[in-house]
């Protein structure tokens, strides 16, 4: 029998052993080969790993039968194919409601920028299609904001926020491809604002369907869900799931109040498939002694009254798109109550 | 090395390949320690990849090492679990065994580094990746949880698993 300090040592050397090696030759040539190829992408957009949360919608909307890419495309004029393409040109668009956007002036971007309506969310978390063609996507809630992209008829979105009254019309945030055919959990899936109408009035350059919302609830179909469907369907009340510990993957960005950026972990499905919801525990929950693999039942609620006031913690200046949606990431979070470990199943691999 | 960084996110590939240089054989190492040496290339490639593409949008310049690290990590979960197999660890590796603290004997010491061979090749990717940064990369396990994106608490409830399971395999050796 070896003791505890010569185990730690021989297990040390062994690990030290592996992180060995020169790099292989021609590495750094072929790294910058593929770096040539590759085009960055650049900021300004919301991407995946900022808002992982968010990019679940369209899994969220298979499960809960919001499927984007099931929506009725009858009766919509226009090329039915999704054609964004970037633009910042200012000219004239070519839809047939230029009264409701014509995309404004693009200039220097105001310094205020109109706040978010956090809350209430109305539309958030509905479906919606957009019924004109070329309609402008703004990096704010305004005709003087950037256009970021255009969206052709057809597309299908995902209404974050709205709707948002600015200038006399109506404005929601939307979640949309980058690209048709992206995958939701592609970098490329982002978002922008979009003018739907007079305020006030029904929207005429999207039709907008109500979400719907699933008639159960368990880790597979919250960890889905979308931010905002999961703050209309579920409200705060208090929800049962079961799941098994994983891990907390690729967020890399700090914040506060901490125990919403850091607590998190990954439940897994009782089955060992992956259910993509992250849990964050409430201060004060007695969490000593889990472990991955243990298989729990949990009580939580999104809502969270602290996630109002979450904010990042970082020295380099975000946009009001981005707080807005990190206010969105983290008042979705599954924060839980009550844990009880039933269990342990092997982590999955 | 901030001021590389901010080249780079500009777009700037000679400073990205200075970033490439520099970072090369770390993550190459770290890559080699989780995955094994015969995958190591792959996922040291594909970390520097991708962090050109997401570059411009890394917040803080200052956290560049972490944040490749990070993706190192992710890559090498995915390919462990993309390929679904553990790698094979050869323990005829030049060196290999003579590395071993306290193994006076050669043919102990090859079965030492075998049964912990075998261990390590059980951990998860995440029980790998924490005891590498840990014990290898000499990282504060605060510092190995963030190249995780994990608390603090769950890296240590990691690395106590860990270190369990290859404490076991060597109390079971003579």
């Amino acid at each position: 029998m070896k003791d505890i300090d010569s185990e730690t040592q021989e297990v040390t050397s062994y690990v030290r052993d592996r992180m060995s090696g020169d790099l292989p030759p021609k590495f750094v040539e072929d790294v910058m080969s593929d770096v040539y190829r590759t085009p960055q992408r650049r900021r300004g957009w919301i991407g995946w790993p900022l808002f992982a949360g968010i990019a679940a919608a369209a899994a969220g909307a298979a499960l809960v039968g919001i499927g984007l890419s099931m929506i009725d495309r009858d009766g919509v004029g226009g090329d039915p194919t999704p054609t964004p393409s970037v633009s910042a040109s200012p000219e004239a668009s070519a839809t047939p409601t230029p009264a409701v956007d014509p995309c404004g002036a693009v200039g220097p971007v105001p310094p205020e920028r109109p706040p978010l309506s956090f809350p209430p969310l109305t539309d958030a978390g509905s479906r919606a299609t957009v019924i004109v063609d070329r309609l402008c996507v703004h990096d704010s809630a305004g005709t003087k904001f950037e256009v970021v992209t255009r969206l052709g008829a057809g597309t299908d979105v995902l209404l974050a926020d709205g709707p948002l009254a600015n200038e006399g019309l109506d404005w929601y945030w939307v979640f949309f491809s980058w690209l048709p055919g992206d995958p939701p959990n592609s970098p490329d899936f982002t978002m922008g604002w979009v003018a739907a109408g007079p305020t006030g009035q029904t929207p005429t350059s999207i039709r907008v369907d109500p979400p719907r919302c699933p008639d159960t609830v368990t880790a597979d179909v919250v960890g889905a869900m979308s931010s905002l469907a999961r703050l209309q369907c579920l409200g705060t009340a208090p929800h049962e799931v079961t799941g098994v510990i994983h891990g907390c993957t690729d967020y890399f960005v700090t914040g506060e109040p901490e125990w919403l950026f850091t607590e998190c972990l990954n439940l897994f499905n009782p089955d060992g498939t992956p259910s993509n919801l992250f849990i964050f525990f409430a201060p004060g929950l007695d969490t000593a002694g889990l472990d991955e693999g243990d298989v729990v039942r949990v009580i939580g609620h999104v809502g969270d009254p602290a996630a109002s006031e979450c904010r990042a913690l970082t020295d380099v200046s975000i946009t009001a798109l981005e707080r807005a949606g990190l206010v969105l990431r983290c008042r979705s979070a599954f924060v839980v109550s009550e844990i009880e470990v039933t269990g342990y199943l092997e982590p999955p691999q | 090395m901030r001021e590389i960084v901010r080249e780079a996110q500009a777009g700037r590939t000679e400073a990205f390949e200075v970033l490439v240089q520099h970072f090369g054989p770390q993550m190459y190492r770290l890559a080699s320690a989780i995955v094994g040496p015969d995958d190591a290339r792959d996922v040291a490639q594909e970390t520097f990849i991708a962090a050109w593409r997401d570059l411009p949008r890394l917040r803080e310049p200052d956290r560049f090492e972490p944040w490749l690290r990070r993706i190192a990590v992710n890559r090498s979960r995915n390919m462990l679990r993309g390929r679904q197999r553990h790698p094979a660890i050869s323990i005829d590796r030049p060196g290999a065994a003579d590395h071993l603290a306290g193994a006076g004997d050669f043919r102990e010491a090859a079965h030492a580094r075998q049964a912990l061979d075998g261990a390590f090749a059980g951990l998860s990717v995440d029980q790998r990746a924490v005891i590498v940064l840990h014990y290898a990369a000499d990282l504060s396990i605060r510092e190995a949880a963030e190249s995780m994106g994990v608390a603090v608490g769950t890296a240590k409830s990691r690395l106590n698993a860990a270190l369990r399971r290859l404490r076991a395999a060597v109390e079971g050796q003579p």
